[in-house]
């Protein structure tokens, strides 16, 4: 009845059921002009390309401590394009946590939080603490000299977590001490396990959000347009910007590799945690020793936590959405900038 | 999606939706050549035992001087067929090594370093005979790894 | 009858175990026995080679008792000694009554001499150590040639004429705790020789009598030939290793490629091929020390080869045009090698910097770190082209790692264009999307 019908991709639509997805997406809108709109699928994209690459990754890494720091080199040394591969995935990592938290942020800010989107931020929320666990797996695998502070510092940070926290140092170490255990542990967890965790919780994330869209009453956000054709093509140049861009600081910006990790020499100087950790590691090294009573250290981690649960209870913490939670947020945003600058000097 | 009655429009529609279509498809090949080329299996084994030849291609009673893991490595082959394999690094300065049909011995050329067909330094400066390297053969395959 | 033969075993071993070891030191020497009984026919032999019996040595048995350190010490000392044996005992250098328990043992009759000069050491020891077929019973091991060539060596000769610093066989080995060279803490031993020469030969005062340097501890020390004993290295020689142990003989003039030769073949070989072969010798000149020293050897750098002031050819050619030439051409060379091979190594070196894996580097640098080596000993032959030579195969090998560095940063230039592809090809697409996006907004803008 269309000329769909005569077109080849008309046999594939009409199997599909095409017709009915574009009509259904046609009437979601999205804002027309809204750069931060564009950060969910920004984020999703990033996800995408970190399976793809991870998924080659995988095909050639080795992962015990004998071959694990080996097989990234030939990765990157032997193989054709291997180098471009072990970059992307590296740099994108980045970007991918980046991104989770910007996207995080204005959310908060704009409190797209609120009943009844509850549902879409905790799963964001837990999307965000698996997206840092990959992050954090993620960086052990190479068992260089980095990563094996890395496993060691994160999992002694782990331990000053409240109550469970002496349970997740053991968990995330495999034991007692970061041994072959610990990379065996981050390697299943990394490519198999979290990846599992994270498929799910983001297909719930999409599916309550095309539900129940978010829908803006700002009049700034008034003007609307389809979500298709017009916002997916704007959302997918958007993308193919992203991909430029990890290209080029896959090829033009080194990572080194460092050398293999030694367990039986001293930690190196300069080794500091990733950039994401910089705020725990500023509280931890510079807490006081003692905190009523406490270990400062926990004590404070153990603030931070309480703060996090806070900040996971925004929805039914502030049903309105005012004004002092956006700024509550910038605030946040300050101090833990204030405290990464702090974590690095 | 809304038809247009214009006539004209048709074609440039079109038109645009096989230049998205072909840019993307084209952006595509080009992500996904690096992707294929890194997944074909690599000519060279990475690491573990190296093979290094077909049995044939090693002379009994004769040596041959092969690359294991870019060091070079020292294969002989006795009167009786049997493999050994040695480093051909000299354990007194680390020079290349060469077999010597004439006298039956391996042999340094910078100092002068002599060791016998089983390896042990029997002349010369060397102070230590020469590293061995586990050497089997697999459907007439040599294969070479390090000792462990 | 397996637990019959089972304790035949263990009886078996029980007797061999306690079993006296004098049944043993009897079984072992019949001759002894048998000679004992010729006492018509006292040989140097038998001179000291009583029956052994538990009276054998009663010196010891008195001296070690006495309170004075000075006469219980040589008691003790020589019971640990590497002559504590009783076929030797106290008698084989002081002789004596070894019967008599008492103080009678000291018989002038016999033979006693408590204190041995000087003059009489080297007979005393030389007695039995150049005795073969005595030291072959005994001692199967040792050499006997320690006597003569000591008597024709400058200590003995020094010794023989009266001269009281002159060193005895007891000034190096020891009196009574004489123990085996091989042991660690014999005077000398291996590792302990320098310094006991050094001992005598660095004291000025002494040396000053007979016109030697004193410094040749100390140039040893921090030579290569010292380096390298001191990092363990077995081959390294010590003061013995080119003097010899009892000849004491320093190589003269004519004989020091050959001592220097027995380690470092090669360059000996290649030296004699040279016109400074015959040179030296008309000349009465030492070879090697000529340009290498004696004791303070330095690491042997291309430095010593060429026209600069302090290049070991200036010693004596700095006014000679050919050798001067030679020596130019020789230096060019070797700068040539070193700059080639150093060129391999910072080109790999590079490319790794830059995270270019290149297939192949480490066995081409093998080869052109052999290749470096070979050409530092046909420098000897004073021959350009001999020298080019192996110069030439330093080249060729560093070739060999230009061309794997080349092949490696051909392809990381390749995976640089197909980068700008697909950034063409990205920037197409998204002009594309754009344009589509655009379009869409004038539909949208264009509807009512």
């Amino acid at each position: 009845m269309s000329p769909q019908d005569e077109r080849p991709a008309g046999w594939l639509a009409d199997r599909v059921g095409w017709a009915g997805i574009v009509a259904r997406l046609s009437t979601h809108r999205a804002p027309r002009r809204s750069f931060v709109f564009y950060l969910g699928g920004i984020t999703l994209f990033l996800l995408f390309i970190q399976v793809l690459s991870g998924i080659l990754l995988v095909l050639y890494y080795r992962p015990d401590p004998a071959h694990a720091h080996e097989s990234v080199e030939q990765i990157i040394g032997e193989l054709p394009y291997g180098n471009l591969i072990h970059a992307v995935h590296a740099w994108s990592s980045d970007l991918f946590v980046a991104c989770l938290l910007a996207h995080m942020f204005t959310v908060v800010v704009r409190r797209s939080f609120r009943a009844p989107h509850e549902l879409s931020w905790l799963s964001g929320l837990a999307a965000l603490v698996i997206g840092i666990g990959l992050a954090f797996t993620g960086a052990i695998l190479p068992w260089t000299e980095a990563a094996y502070t890395h496993a060691r510092v994160g999992s002694q940070l782990a331990g000053k977590f409240p109550f469970f926290g002496e349970w997740l140092r053991r968990f995330l170490r495999g034991g007692d001490e970061v041994t072959l255990g610990t990379l065996g542990h981050a390697y299943g967890f990394h490519v198999a396990g979290l990846p599992a965790c994270l498929t799910l919780v983001v297909a719930v994330h999409l599916f309550l959000l095309l539900r129940k869209p978010v829908i803006r009453t700002d009049a700034a956000e008034q003007e609307t347009i389809p979500l298709y054709p017009e916002f997916i093509v704007r959302q997918a140049a958007a993308q193919v910007g992203v991909l430029v861009v990890i290209m080029t600081l896959a090829i033009f910006a080194q990572r080194n590799l460092g050398p293999a990790a030694d367990p039986t020499q001293p930690t190196p100087v300069g080794a500091g945690p990733p950039w994401y950790m910089l705020p725990v590691h500023a509280i931890v090294r510079d807490a006081p020793t003692e905190l009523l009573g406490i270990d400062g250290a926990r004590f404070l981690v153990g603030i931070a936590c309480f703060i996090a649960v806070l900040v996971a209870a925004l929805p039914f913490l502030d049903r309105k959405g005012s004004r002092v939670t956006a700024w509550l947020a910038w605030t946040a945003l300050l101090a833990l900038s204030l405290l990464a600058v702090h974590a690095l000097s | 999606m809304a038809e247009s009655d214009d006539p004209k429009k048709v074609p440039r529609r079109d038109i645009l939706g096989i230049a998205v279509g072909g840019s993307a498809a084209a952006f595509a090949l080009a992500v996904v050549y690096p992707v294929a080329r890194f997944v074909e299996p690599p000519t060279r084994p990475l690491g573990g035992p190296v093979v290094v030849g077909k049995l044939e291609e090693f002379p009994v009673d004769g040596a041959k001087m092969v690359s294991v893991n870019d060091r070079p490595v020292l294969i002989l082959r006795g009167a009786d067929g049997e493999l050994r394999a040695f480093s051909a690094l000299c354990t007194h300065l680390q020079c290349v090594v060469a077999y010597s049909a004439e006298r039956r011995q391996i042999e340094c050329p910078c100092h002068r370093g002599v060791y016998s067909l089983d390896g042990r330094n029997i002349d010369g400066p060397p102070p230590r005979p020469l590293d061995e390297l586990v050497v089997s053969v697999n459907e007439g395959s040599v294969i070479v790894s390090s000792a462990s | 009858m397996r637990s019959a033969s089972l304790l035949a075993l263990l009886a078996l071993v029980l007797a061999l175990v306690g079993a006296p070891p004098n049944a043993f030191a009897q079984a072992e020497s019949p001759e002894a026995n048998a000679a004992e009984g010729e006492a018509s026919q006292p040989a140097l032999r038998d001179r000291h080679l009583p029956a052994p019996t538990n009276a054998t040595n009663t010196c010891a048995s008195c001296h070690a008792t006495l309170t004075d350190p000075k006469l219980r010490a040589p008691a003790h000392d020589f019971a640990k000694s590497v002559h504590r044996d009783e076929r030797i005992g106290c008698v084989a250098c002081h002789k004596g009554d070894p019967r008599d328990p008492t103080v009678g043992a000291h018989s002038k009759a016999a033979g006693f001499n408590p204190h041995p000069t000087q003059a009489e050491v080297p007979g005393i020891c030389g007695g039995c150590h150049s005795d073969a077929a005595f030291m072959r019973r005994l001692n199967g091991r040792l050499p006997v040639g320690q006597l003569e060539l000591y008597s024709l060596s400058l200590h003995g000769r020094l010794t023989a004429a009266g001269d009281r610093n002159a060193p005895t066989c007891a000034v190096c080995h020891g009196k009574h705790d004489i123990l085996s060279p091989s042991s660690p803490r014999a005077p000398v031993n291996r590792a302990n020789v320098a310094k006991l020469c050094g001992g005598c030969h660095g004291d000025p005062e002494m040396m000053a009598k007979y016109g030697l340097r004193t410094d040749q501890y100390e140039k040893w020390t921090k030579s290569v030939h010292g380096q390298a004993f001191r990092a363990g290295n077995p081959n390294a020689p010590t003061c013995t290793g080119c003097h010899g142990a009892h000849s004491s003989a320093p190589p003269d003039a004519s004989s020091v490629a050959r001592a220097c030769g027995r380690c470092h073949e090669e360059e000996m070989g290649f030296f004699e091929q040279s016109p400074h072969s015959q040179g030296f010798r008309e000349r009465g000149l030492a070879q090697c020390v000529a340009c290498h020293s004696n004791h303070d050897i330095a690491p042997a750098t291309a430095l010593l080869v060429g026209t600069t002031p302090d290049a070991a050819c200036m010693k004596c050619h700095s006014h000679d045009e050919k050798p001067r030439k030679v020596a130019d051409d020789i230096a060019a060379l070797l700068r040539g090698a070193r700059d080639k091979a150093a060129g391999a190594r910072a080109e790999v070196a590079g490319a790794q910097e830059k995270g270019i894996h290149v297939a192949g580097a480490s066995f081409a640098l093998d080869r052109v770190a052999t290749a470096e080596m070979r050409v530092r000993g046909v420098v000897h032959t004073l021959d350009p082209s001999k020298v080019g030579a192996r110069v030439a195969a330093v080249e060729t090998a560093a070739n060999e790692v230009s061309q794997l560095v080349a092949t490696a940063e051909r392809t990381r230039k390749e995976e640089r264009r197909g980068y700008y592809v697909a950034l063409a090809l990205a920037s197409l697409l998204l002009a594309t999307l754009t344009l589509k996006a655009f379009q869409l907004r004038r539909r949208r803008l264009g509807e009512p």
